[in-house]
């Protein structure tokens, strides 16, 4: 029996990144129309105060965050349930196995909760990964799952 | 070969499925995002004020929901330091009037309104509740007075050989409907309510005015005075316009006065839903909206005018 070995924390960083590119082009973007002018251009905390700091604003976003995080869920989901990997993945030689038997949807949408915009989650997410021998996220485990070099 | 071909063609379709589904998402967001540029924000009173706008192709009304949203939310925001109120509307609806008029009140900001044509009955209301009024010279305002009226067809019905069979249940019940001659007792209790109306409005201008009420009776004649005579007699403060208003602004904050107004897009399933039902609405209400009414209630418009 061949046992792949676990992807490299690195190259699922870079493979990430390279996913977080691809969801700004095709899930963010056409989002841009309804985001365009409302924000002010400056660094992260300016635009974080902007949005805070304007109730009406705030209020607004919600349903583009809803969707944003919907269709970026879907990204994830979607690629590694047909392809066992993203563009990412595929760019790093990373894929996704089951290690309980073939790989289904219900996997595949638990692995990509992490996309959700609670940064608990994303947090005990990452550094779980860190510490662990098989550098397993949190909700690979919880979904039986892991990535392993292609 | 072929195998890789079909994968990379998945991909790529998946990827603009993607893209797709994200832009007819976003479509249908309401895209109401206030684009905050100034720290005095602009709401325009323009047209007839009704309670919901009818939407569809060239209707002018001016819906009192969109407004007093627009009102909360300034006063909501911490950006905004005072609410301008730019008119131009000959009036429109009692109660649409008076929901603008209550939520400008209740705004602890400063409000400024400045009437530019005509800001005349319900409009007037609107802007007798900010705290100051500027108009143009020529600006017709005024018209502190109430109208109702209807069509009555009954002799039209009569030369058709169409009759009115009454079933009511409450002797007043169908008092209004155009299908029969109004009663000296009907026509006194209609009477009664606008004498009512009157009054509210009379007496909410007086208030807000810092004016006694027989003082405003006397000018409560449903007559419009030009600019330069309001302010003789009190209605308005001061002749000027959009300059005049900074200006006045920047004195009473002492900062920087930027005015802006909110720009507020709409998402395509607004449009497709302003033109299928706005006018479907617009078409039928000639024949059928009457007919409902006038079976329900009075078919009596109440209007500031």
């Amino acid at each position: 029996m061949h046992v792949a070995n676990n992807a490299p924390l690195l190259k699922r960083i870079l493979a990430f990144i390279v996913d977080m590119i691809i969801v700004e082009l095709f899930v963010i973007s056409p989002f841009s129309r309804v985001l365009k002018g409302s924000m002010v251009e400056g660094s992260f905390t300016e635009v974080l105060d902007h949005i805070t700091s304007n109730e009406v604003l705030f209020g607004n976003l919600l349903p583009v965050v809803v969707a944003v995080t919907f269709m970026t869920l879907a990204y994830f989901a979607i690629f590694e349930f047909k392809y066992q990997q993203t563009i990412g993945k595929m760019i790093f030689k990373l894929k996704v196995v089951s290690i309980s038997g073939k790989l289904n949807m219900s996997q595949c949408i638990v692995r990509a909760l992490i996309v959700l915009p609670f940064y608990f989650v994303t947090v005990v997410d990452v550094i779980y990964a860190l510490f662990n021998a098989e550098n397993q996220r949190v909700l690979e485990y919880f979904s039986k799952t892991k990535t392993v070099v292609a | 070969m072929a195998k890789t071909k079909r994968r990379w063609t998945g991909i790529v379709g998946l990827l603009i499925a993607l893209w797709l589904v994200s832009f007819v998402i976003s479509a249908f967001i309401d895209a109401e995002i206030p684009i905050a540029s100034g720290n005095v924000l602009v709401i325009s009173i323009k047209g007839v004020i009704v309670g919901d706008d009818p939407g569809g192709f060239g209707s002018t009304a001016l819906s009192a929901n969109s407004v007093v949203a627009d009102i909360e939310s300034a006063a909501e925001d911490d950006n905004i330091d005072a609410i301008v109120f730019e008119i131009n509307s000959p009036g429109g609806s009692a109660v649409a009037s008076d929901e603008i008029a209550q939520a400008v009140l209740a705004v602890e900001k400063p409000t400024v309104s400045y009437i530019r044509e005509v800001g005349a009955s319900g409009a007037y209301w609107v802007a007798a509740s900010t705290d100051k009024i500027f108009v143009n010279r020529m600006s017709i305002t005024g018209s502190i007075g109430v109208i109702a009226s209807y069509l009555q067809f009954s002799d039209l019905l009569d030369e058709h050989g169409v009759t009115y069979e009454r079933m009511v249940a409450g002797r007043y019940k169908d008092m209004g409907t155009p299908f029969k001659d109004l009663s000296d007792t009907e026509r006194l209790i209609f009477q009664q309510t606008l004498d009512q109306i009157h009054t509210e409005f009379i007496e909410g201008v007086a208030e807000n005015r810092n004016m006694s009420v027989s003082e405003v009776r006397k000018l409560a004649t449903g007559q419009v005075y030009l600019g330069i005579k309001a302010i003789e007699l009190g209605l308005v403060d001061a002749i000027g316009g959009k300059n005049e208003v900074e200006a006045y602004l920047e004195q009473e904050l002492n900062v920087t006065v930027e005015l802006f107004e909110w720009e507020r897009k709409k998402s395509i399933l607004d449009l497709l839903s302003q033109l299928s039902g706005g006018n479907s609405y617009q078409v039928g209400r000639g024949i059928g909206d009457s007919l409902v009414k006038t079976q329900g209630e009075p078919n009596i418009p109440v209007v500031w005018s």
